[in-house]
Parts: structure tokens; sequence; C-alpha cells
């Protein structure tokens, strides 16, 4: 479904058991679009506390390494970063746990490489390798990760969320434009 | 296309009433009466010329199509619409349709210039200030305005176009002159000849039946104004006795 379709089904949801004339939600897109990043974000953290749902919002994101350090993209759901992979692409047989921070420095076993987070910086250290200051892996790894489902760059383009989760992200929207809280009809 | 009525068609018709037609017999009038187009010569008062008559009855019209121009009656609107040329956010409301005709009335529908079958709606300038404080939350087409002042807020990128009514008196009047059809439709043609009648006083000339007609035209003319597409017929018209002959 496109961001402009989800948009507009959420808005006639809105409308649904009232005069459409005197609906508030009559022309309410302009609403629904900046309440749909809360409704999303609401929503994803929900998913995410379900270790099945979870699964749902795991998304691949690129990150290139310049001295075993990298940005975070500003969509990941850090409070389930311990549940992110991260791979490789040029070196499948390079295998990466999460460690936390102090775990992270403290390095112990070699055989697997290792990441973290610090703030909004991923830090890698690749197999065999120790820890050192500065770190030394660099390019691409690929990230997978919760994250929050975000509204595309053109209205027209698909919204990246699972048809599993479409229907409760656009009853949150729709609450909200009742002027509901975002999750009151939602579970967890 | 059905044939409609002609300019002067009403003018026989007003110019009987207030016994402007050359013609002292029946037949000599009646020859008159259907004679198109019809000429100063055929018109003998020494009260009402011909281009009286006719101006009475332009001016007529110019009260319906204004009554018409101010109601939101889409089928009326229609038969004096126009669009204005293209209007960028912002820019000042034209105050002549894209022919360079003169605009008259309330505004109507305000249509994206690019896709004129996407009707925009109104929306409270506060809203639209925000909209265009903040653009880029949002991605959405949005089809929104505002008329403000002698301004046009609006949200389409390539402007709108706004539907209006338009009257021109000099082209009116040429299409008089040459009996061409009227302008509005023929369920008007009472109308028409009624206000033409209420406008022809002169001194103390015909000021009894100008005042009949007067009331049936104003009958009209307020009914079009409160959007009813049907107007009364002429033929309810309550007729005074001392008039009925």
């Amino acid at each position: 479904m496109t961001y402009n379709d989800f948009i507009i089904q959420s808005v006639m949801n809105s409308i649904r058991g009232t005069q459409p004339s005197a609906s508030p939600n009559l022309d309410a897109q302009i609403f629904a679009e900046t309440l749909f990043p809360i409704a999303s974000q609401s929503i994803s953290e929900l998913a995410a506390q379900d270790p099945y749902k979870r699964s749902l919002l795991r998304r691949e994101k690129t990150i290139t390494l310049t001295a075993g350090e990298g940005v975070i993209p500003d969509d990941v759901l850090t409070v389930y970063f311990n549940d992110a992979t991260l791979l490789n692409s040029a070196n499948l047989n390079a295998r990466y746990a999460y460690r936390d921070y102090p775990d992270f420095v403290r390095r112990g076993d070699r055989r697997l490489g290792v990441f973290t987070r610090n703030g909004t910086t991923l830090m890698v250290i690749d197999p065999n390798a120790p820890f050192s200051i500065p770190l030394t892996a660099t390019g691409n790894r690929t990230l997978v990760v919760p994250c929050v489902v975000v509204r595309p760059a053109l209205a027209t383009d698909e919204l990246d969320c699972p048809p599993e989760m479409l229907s409760d992200l656009s009853a949150a929207l729709t609450n909200a434009l009742n002027g509901m809280h975002i999750g009151a009809t939602i579970g967890p | 296309m059905p044939s409609k009525a002609t300019y002067h068609d009403l003018l026989a018709a007003v110019a009987l009433t207030v016994n402007a037609l050359e013609g002292t017999d029946p037949v000599a009038l009646q020859t008159v009466y259907a004679k198109r187009p019809l000429t100063d010569e055929d018109f003998d008062s020494s009260i009402v010329p011909m281009n009286a008559i006719r101006d009475r009855i332009l001016n007529a019209e110019q009260r319906l199509v204004l009554s018409i121009a101010n109601s939101d009656d889409p089928f009326w609107r229609a038969e004096i619409g126009s669009v204005t040329d293209t209007i960028l956010n912002g820019a000042l409301v034209p105050d002549s349709d894209i022919n360079g005709d003169t605009i008259v009335g309330a505004y109507g529908a305000v249509l994206d210039a690019q896709d004129q079958t996407q009707i925009c709606s109104k929306m409270d300038i506060e809203l639209l200030r925000n909209r265009q404080n903040a653009s880029s939350l949002w991605i959405m087409q949005q089809y929104n305005y505002a008329f403000i002042g002698d301004k046009v807020i609006h949200t389409r990128p390539n402007g709108v176009v706004v539907q209006v009514c338009v009257y021109d008196f000099n082209a009116q009047t040429a299409a008089f002159d040459a009996d061409d059809p009227i302008l509005l439709p023929d369920a008007l043609v009472p109308a028409y000849i009624a206000g033409g009648v209420a406008g022809l006083v002169r001194d103390d000339e015909f000021m009894e039946q100008a005042q009949l007609y007067a009331q049936y035209f104003n009958n009209v003319n307020d009914a079009i104004l409160k959007n009813r597409t049907s107007v009364s017929d002429l033929a309810t018209m309550v007729v005074p006795q001392e008039l009925q002959r």
C-alpha cells in the first residue's frame, strides 16, 4: 500500500459513523501526515515488545565504517539494538555478535567479530582483530535491526510496513485523528 | 441544439406591452409583432423609443445575471460561467476571466490549474500558513485554498483557476442589435419580459403595470438568489382587475 493510500484510508476510517460533511476529519490529510510519525513510533514500539512481531520490523541498513565506527540511522529502535545482527557482505564467513560496551572493550574470544552501540555510533571489531584505539574495521557492513516504520520519500511510494502490522498502524492513526490515545484499541 | 428565443422576441413582447409597436389595426400589429429583426421603423411611440426598450431588457438581464452570479446554484451559474487564468499562490484574484471579460458576483469552485478535475476545498488560513512555513512535514498532494482579502492562498504548485461568472454589457448590446439568441435560458424569458416592462416607466405612464411586472420579476430574482432552480411562471401572477381588459 502506498503512503498516499494509507493516509487516505486512515482519514476515511476516521470519518466513519459520522455525517461526513460535519466531520472535522473531512479534509484531515494535513493532520494525518503530522500524526503519522507519532502513530508509527508508537505502533512499532508496541510490536517490538513482542519477540515474534519484532522480526517484522527488522530492516537491512548498510553502514559505512571508518576506523571501526559508523552512524546508526535514526529510524533504528535502539531499545532493541541488542537484537540486531551484523554481516559483512564482502566476507560472509566473518561472523559478528552484539556485545554491551564493556564486553566489547574487553573483547574476549577473537573468533567472532563484535559490535556495539555507543549513542548513535555503531562500533565494530572484525574477527581475529584486537580492541584498539582507534578501531580498524573499514568498509560497508549490513546491520539488520528492528526499525520504526518510516514515511517514504514520495507519497506514491510503498509504505515499508508488513501487512500484519498495517491494520494496527491504520487503527492507531484513525484513533489519533479522532482525538483518542493512539494505542487505545491496539493490543501489545 | 434547441432553438432559443432571440432578443427581438423579447423586444416585440415588451414593446407590445407599452404600445410602442407600429400598426393601427390587428393585422398590421401582428405583422410587426412577428417581424424579425425589428427596426426603428417598426416602432411608433413618443414615450419609449426602441433603444430605450432594449436597454431596459438588458438592465433586467444584468440583474438576473448578478443574482445568478451571487447564487451558488451550479446549473444557473453554468449559463454565464467561465474560469480565470492560472493564479499562483498568494497572487491577486483577477477582475476578469481568461478571455478578459469582467467577473461578476461570487467566486465559484477553485480547481487545480493543471488537472481541473481536482476540486480544491477551503481551509483556514492558519493551517495554510503552517503548511507553508514547515513544508517538509507534508508529502501528500493537498488541494486547499483560502481567499484572504483580494488574494488567493493555496497549496497547488502549478496554480489554481477559479470558476466565475462573467458579463459584458457591450457584447450583449451588440448581440441584441444583431437579434442573437438570448444569453440566459428560455425559462427566464418571462423574467426578461417582466423586468423590461417593469423598467419602462416615464412620468406617470405605465406605472401600475410596471409595478405588477416588477413583482413577478422580483419573485424570480429572489428564487434564483435562494438557489431554487425552478422559477414561477408569469401566468401565475395575480393581475388586478383594472388591468384585465
